[in-house]
């Protein structure tokens, strides 16, 4: 799952800075995972989030929130 | 000189607080503006408990006010689109100049108040329309007047930054501190403006507008606001070392100027992650000056109040200079003012 989420950003031009995977919050067989991508265009990501949540392993929506480094 | 005589509309807190720091601070004001500063009348629906206005005539009728020919100055503190826009153009017409605390109504009808107000040749200043007490227009129009500005980011929606910090420091639920902060009076009965960061576009449309040339475009804003936000969000960007703050960003590229306002995580250790409760802030940044950044009450009785007559002694001096050679209502000359495009958030750059 987390080479499936890197493939799917760095075919639209981002590249992954940290992932988080939190197995001690497995619920249902679920665990989160949280994906932490470099500056790219937004219609980019958009269409990563699509694919994202269309890979058979992912459940529910991706909750996107933007980063800024502000330096 | 003569005093110089003002007319304050509105008598809520900002209009109470602008009359008390008139009053209490009558003399440091004239040692600064030269003159005396007299406010010969109030037009206001109530009183204001906080506020004695003593004998001070006051009127029902803020277009008594606005017709006064005693009155060089208009102070317009009732907010809104509707009355308040009709107020202020009849004062311009009037050859009054206005100073307004009133975001909604430059982001929104900015340019067209500002037209009239250049062929009158008189001042429109909103120093308090955005960061309240923060003198961020100040800073951006005249003290960074040197620099091409790159970038600019601000918490500048108290109410949103109030619930954000809770939600950390106490790991409450959103809507659980929303209602604490309507109890306390830090939100609205509706709370849409604040929370969905209308109220922040409309600033951050004007902090634009100063720093990069551009007409005011508040239409073109991208906002998503912070009730989507749970305390997960929050636990794991304190894990990966960020805060999240309801952010407005207005950068300058090739492409394009973007203006945006929506939850963003900061890294930790940046002053303005550490910006809490209902304080704000901005960072501005320049292409000679670097970054820089401003902090203070976002709002409130007197910080709001501050900015206020900090405007009104501006136009003061002002009175006397020739209006060709004033500051220009949105810091740039208003014939060279530049059409580079507000992008579309599809075509902005981010991180997530």
């Amino acid at each position: 799952m987390l080479a499936k989420g890197a493939t799917i950003l760095s075919e639209r031009g981002s590249n992954i800075e940290s992932i988080l995977q939190k197995v001690a919050e497995e619920q249902d067989g679920l665990v989160p995972m949280i994906l932490l991508s470099h500056r790219v265009r937004e219609q980019s990501m958009n269409g990563a989030i699509a694919a994202l949540e269309g890979l058979e392993g992912v459940a529910g929506k991706v909750v996107r929130i933007r980063v800024e480094q502000l330096n | 000189m003569k005093p110089v005589k003002v007319g304050i509309c509105g008598l809520g807190t900002v209009g109470g607080g602008t009359f008390n720091v008139l009053k209490r601070n009558a003399e440091e004001i004239a040692r600064r503006a030269g003159r005396g500063i007299v406010v010969a009348q109030i037009a206001a629906r109530d009183t204001n408990p906080k506020c004695d206005t003593g004998a001070t005539p006051i009127t029902a009728d803020v277009f008594e006010l606005v017709n006064n020919p005693e009155i060089d100055i208009v102070i317009e503190l009732i907010g809104g689109y509707t009355i308040a826009k009709e107020l202020v153009l009849k004062a311009i017409e009037n050859g009054k100049h206005v100073v307004t605390a009133n975001k909604a109504l430059i982001a929104v009808h900015g340019n067209e108040i500002f037209a009239k107000a250049r062929e009158k040749g008189v001042i429109v200043a909103f120093e308090a329309a955005v960061a309240g007490g923060i003198p961020v227009i100040k800073a951006i129009r005249e003290g960074l007047a040197a620099n091409r500005i790159n970038w600019l980011a601000g918490i500048i929606n108290g109410t949103g930054n109030f619930i954000l910090t809770e939600m950390r420091e106490k790991g409450r639920a959103f809507a659980d501190v929303l209602k604490e902060a309507q109890a306390l009076g830090y939100a609205e009965a509706d709370p849409t403006f604040d929370v969905q960061g209308i109220d922040a576009a409309h600033k951050l449309t004007i902090l634009a507008s100063i720093a990069f040339g551009i007409p005011l475009q508040f239409d073109k804003a991208y906002t998503e606001g912070i009730t989507q936000l749970t305390s997960a969000d929050v636990n794991y960007a304190e894990a990966l070392g960020y805060r999240i703050k309801h952010l407005g960003v207005a950068r300058r590229t090739e492409a394009g100027i973007e203006l945006r306002v929506h939850p963003t995580l900061i890294p930790a250790d940046r002053l303005i992650a550490n910006v809490n409760g209902v304080m704000n802030a901005v960072m501005v940044n320049g292409d000679a000056v670097g970054s820089t950044l401003y902090y203070g009450a976002g709002a409130g009785m007197e910080p709001t109040a501050s900015a206020v007559v900090a405007d009104v002694i501006d136009v003061v001096r002002a009175l006397t200079t020739d209006p060709q050679n004033r500051v220009p209502h949105l810091a740039f000359q208003a014939e060279l003012l530049s059409d580079h495009p507000i992008l579309p958030i599809a075509e902005c750059q981010s991180a997530s």
